[in-house]
């Protein structure tokens, strides 16, 4: 895992958030690395998917969200009034826990995001784009026959595998995983994190992880959250081996979760 | 940021808006046209016939008319209408009789009223059914003359019939399961659970459905114009109020609020638009309560509960 | 809490205090059961079949004149013409023939005026409810429709024949053009424009309640998984919401067009009262010259019904108006099962 020369992707300072009266987030602050992986954990409801959430603005779809702070994408505040939020989630993508295709074929699936970002792209390029991200998440040699198909008839492994696609194929520069490998079995969650790990030099991933091992395996840096609060973030060597905060002890080894 | 599909958005918003202006359009139209027609001695006058609106008289009979067609009506269409709601949800199956069942009644819910005001009107003009009207005499087939209360009442109960089916059904299959299996584990039969636990507990949603079929009754135009008759006071012996009369009253023509409105105004005879503004306002604000009665009782519905 | 007393009091309504064992009264308590059960099939059998009565009944009444005018009835013109002389002529000679075309016509025109006006218009509606309404604005539009839902046709046909129809007759009736038309019909405001407009706000709120019903019922994820791939809200409605919802959204339309074929007070009073088959050729105009329907002229030729040729005709519209209203809810209920059966499925 190369250090050296990491650029700063997403900077957040005193984050705070609300769901109406509740107080999700507190005082969050952290600088997340160009082309690394960064783990989130921490038990059920401390706040993590809520800031993941917070870095795409997908959050301004509930009502009743309030927040107060700084979420800089490559130094440029996110949440300003005359940010266009459509291009905000271009640059950051997010694939979730359940995985969502669209109802529609496994080709109009990637195909829907690549039209809406290039609405005169020629039919050739847009298939050369389709394979491409198929080819990418290695998953072209399984439905290379059946494009046309319903995406639904996939498996959950497969379907996963299609959502990274259709994210990677509108080219972002960040991605956001909540939870991405929950509903998958060992096999597909193996095959997912392949991906993390090879394409870490050409994005910035954050995972959402309620799985130990996999935030071990996987991340090079590590945050661990806790009741709202951002209790420990550093290198996941550090975090894990030398924890400064007892809570994050008592978390690895299992005390709570 | 909106910038991009800005017509998209305004079209939208024109769409929400002109719905709003609609309605509030007709209400107010109603309200401005027909408030000062309203007042105690139009309410409780009868109408008289006459050329001139000033001496034509008030709604007493109309609005009674509708008053006594929504009760019988009411009455026909509940029973009815509770033991399919009841055999529903608590006896049928799920196999393709009670589906083709099923269908039966959704059909039933898209006739017009035009039609069953005509079926109505074919049944009851059977000589057999002299009995809830009355005989036409000298005539070269005896029919019966097929409009009345009773008639018009029976007519209502079958075209509001799939509504009220609909409502209780979905009132007693929104009681919590917990309450019928309490009963069961406690060795009540099936029908003693029904009518002893589920239908007290369904109590608001089975009174919606009540409600929202009067609310269809007290609106219903077509059926009144051809099985009750236009004609604007009560047939039958007078004076009609005496209980010896009663018989005689639902066997005979009437009027209700609805088919005043359409008498009153230019399409019928014209003769007073500002009393017909007055009943369709008085006819209105009975439907606006009922309606109103229906979203309070709604938060006591067990639909909305969460399991 | 007082929904557990209420239910603790009825329990102890419902269960018995004596122990069930196999005796007489467990065998009369078994058949009283069974009787009951009986009873309520019966009630539900009897509202199923309810709709063959009515096709029995209407039906047998309109067969003289479908015997006698044949595929004709649909087809061939001249109703106001043949009421008059069936009214007219003496009981032993009477005329069975009668062509519907007009009213026919009448009714395709009008209701398909005001589904071109009420698709567009209600389908914005429930996209706005939906998607972009602001909460205080919410609950009073949704109160709205349903109220417009609520409101009889009586009342719009009142307001109509007040409010539409002079309006039409006087800003874009003019003298010259009732001039031209006297032969043909009397312009005078009632016509398949007023019916168009009357009846597109009748039908609206139902279509609106049961498209904004479909578009709600969408998975949040597959909104959620757009918004992700940086579409902007009115694309994704576009692109995601709306097929996702059509199925829903064309059982609304079904059921918005039986509503508007089997309107009959509200078109009697602002549709005009002359049987006359709009021409297109007449270019604009045909928008101002009054229509009948089938079900607007059983109300307005109800005093046919003293008579047996015209009371029969009467029957024919209504067989129409019943085969037509049939069809379209079983093409509504088809639709719909489709949509009950799966939470997902390929659009």
């Amino acid at each position: 895992m190369n250090m050296e020369g990491n650029t700063t992707k997403i900077v957040v300072s005193g984050l705070s958030c609300w769901y109406g009266p509740q107080n999700v987030l507190q005082d969050v602050s952290m600088e997340i690395h160009g082309h690394a992986i960064t783990g989130l954990i921490g038990p059920s409801g401390c706040g993590k998917t809520t800031f993941l959430r917070t870095l795409n603005r997908l959050n301004d779809l509930a009502p009743s969200f309030r927040h107060q702070g700084q979420v800089l994408l490559d130094g440029e505040e996110i949440y300003q009034p005359k940010t266009d939020v459509v291009m905000v989630r271009r640059r950051v993508g997010m694939v979730f826990q359940q995985p969502n295709p669209f109802p529609i074929s496994i080709f109009d699936n990637i195909a829907l995001g690549v039209r809406e970002q290039q609405p005169r792209i020629k039919r050739s390029e847009l298939l050369d784009i389709v394979v491409n991200s198929l080819k990418r998440v290695y998953l072209w040699e399984e439905v290379k026959d059946n494009l046309q198909d319903s995406a639904l008839s996939l498996s959950g492994g497969q379907q996963q595998r299609l959502c990274l696609a259709r994210v990677l194929a509108v080219r972002p520069e960040v991605i956001l995983l909540d939870e991405p490998c929950s509903s998958l079995d060992p096999v597909s969650t193996a095959k997912i994190e392949e991906l993390l790990f090879e394409y870490k030099d050409e994005y910035t991933f954050i995972v959402v992880t309620h799985n130990l091992g996999q935030a071990r395996r996987v991340s090079d840096y590590l945050g661990f959250f806790l009741n709202g609060r951002l209790m420990e973030y550093g290198q996941t060597v550090d975090v894990v081996i030398n924890p400064r905060e007892k809570e994050t002890e008592d978390y690895l080894v299992g005390s709570f979760g | 940021m909106f910038k991009k599909h800005w017509f998209a958005y305004a079209a939208l918003w024109c769409s929400g808006l002109i719905t709003i202006l609609a309605c509030l359009g007709i209400v107010l139209f109603l309200v401005v046209k027909g408030a000062h027609a309203i007042s105690w001695q139009f309410l409780f006058t009868d109408p008289q016939p006459s050329m001139n609106e000033a001496l034509s008289g008030g709604i007493l009979t109309p609005l009674i008319g509708t008053i006594l067609l929504t009760t019988l009506g009411i009455v026909c269409a509940l029973p009815w209408a509770g033991a399919t709601a009841i055999y529903l949800a608590e006896y049928a199956g799920e196999n393709q009789f009670v589906n083709a069942l099923r269908t039966g009644i959704d059909v039933l819910a898209g006739v017009p009223t035009i039609v069953f005001a005509i079926f109505g009107l074919a049944v009851f003009t059977l000589p057999q059914m002299a009995m809830f009207s009355t005989i036409v005499e000298g005539v070269q087939n005896a029919q019966a003359f097929g409009r009345s209360f009773l008639v018009a009442a029976i007519t209502m109960a079958a075209m509001v019939l799939p509504f009220v089916i609909k409502s209780i059904e979905e009132a007693i299959r929104s009681v919590p399961p917990s309450y019928k299996e309490a009963s069961y584990a406690l060795g009540a039969s099936k029908w003693s659970t029904i009518s002893c636990v589920l239908l007290p507990a369904a109590r608001a949603g089975i009174i919606t459905g009540v409600i929202l079929g009067i609310g269809r009754i007290a609106g219903d135009t077509a059926i009144i114009w051809l099985c009750l008759g236009g004609s604007m006071n009560m047939g039958g012996q007078q004076p009609w109020w005496m209980p010896q009369h009663w018989v005689s009253t639902l066997q005979h023509t009437g009027s209700t609020l609805t088919s005043y409105v359409y008498f009153s105004s230019p399409a019928g005879e014209g003769n007073s638009p500002g009393k017909a503004f007055g009943a369709g306002l008085v006819l209105v604000a009975i439907i606006l309560l009922l309606n109103a009665i229906v979203s309070y009782l709604g938060r006591f519905s067990n639909i909305k509960e969460d399991q | 809490m007082k929904k557990n007393s209420d239910l603790t009091a009825a329990l102890a309504t419902a269960t018995p205090t004596t122990a069930n064992t196999v005796t007489s009264a467990w065998r009369l308590k078994q058949f009283k059961e069974k009787a009951i059960e009986y009873l309520l099939a019966t009630f539900t059998v009897m509202s199923a079949v309810l709709i063959f009565f009515i096709m029995y009944f209407v039906i047998r009444r309109a067969l003289p004149v479908f015997q006698a005018s044949g595929i004709g009835f649909i087809f061939r013109g001249g109703w106001d013409a043949q009421f008059m002389t069936s009214w007219q002529a003496p009981a032993d000679q009477p005329s069975w023939i009668f062509g519907a075309l007009p009213l026919v016509m009448g009714t395709i025109y009008t209701t398909v005026g005001a589904l071109l006006i009420a698709i567009p218009l209600g389908l914005g509606c429930a996209i706005f409810l939906v998607e972009m309404c602001p909460s205080w604005l919410r609950v009073p539009l949704t109160t709205t429709v349903r109220l417009l839902a609520a409101i009889p046709s009586v009342i719009y046909g009142l307001v109509g024949l007040i409010v539409v129809v002079p309006v039409i007759a006087h800003t874009l009736i003019s003298n010259q053009m009732a001039m031209n038309m006297i032969d043909i019909a009397a312009l005078d405001g009632t016509s398949i424009l007023a019916g168009m407009i009357v009846l597109s706000i009748m039908i609206g709120p139902i279509f609106i309640a049961l498209s904004s019903d479909a578009l709600r019922a969408v998975p949040r994820s597959y909104k959620e998984a757009a918004f992700a791939l940086g579409i902007s809200q009115w694309r994704t409605i576009l692109k995601v919401m709306l097929p996702v919802a059509r199925q829903g959204i064309i059982a609304g339309a079904i059921l918005a067009t039986g509503r508007a074929i089997g309107e009959a007070i509200a078109l009697s009073m602002v549709s005009g009262g002359v049987a006359s088959l709009p021409d297109f050729q007449h270019g604009l105009v045909f928008f101002l010259e009054p229509v009948r329907t089938l079900a607007s002229a059983i109300v307005n030729n109800s005093e046919g019904m003293l008579v047996p040729t015209c009371e029969s005709a009467l029957f024919a519209c209504a067989t129409l108006l019943l085969l037509s209203s049939v069809a379209l809810s079983v093409m509504a209920t088809w639709v719909s099962g489709m949509v009950r059966k799966g939470v997902q499925r390929h659009v």
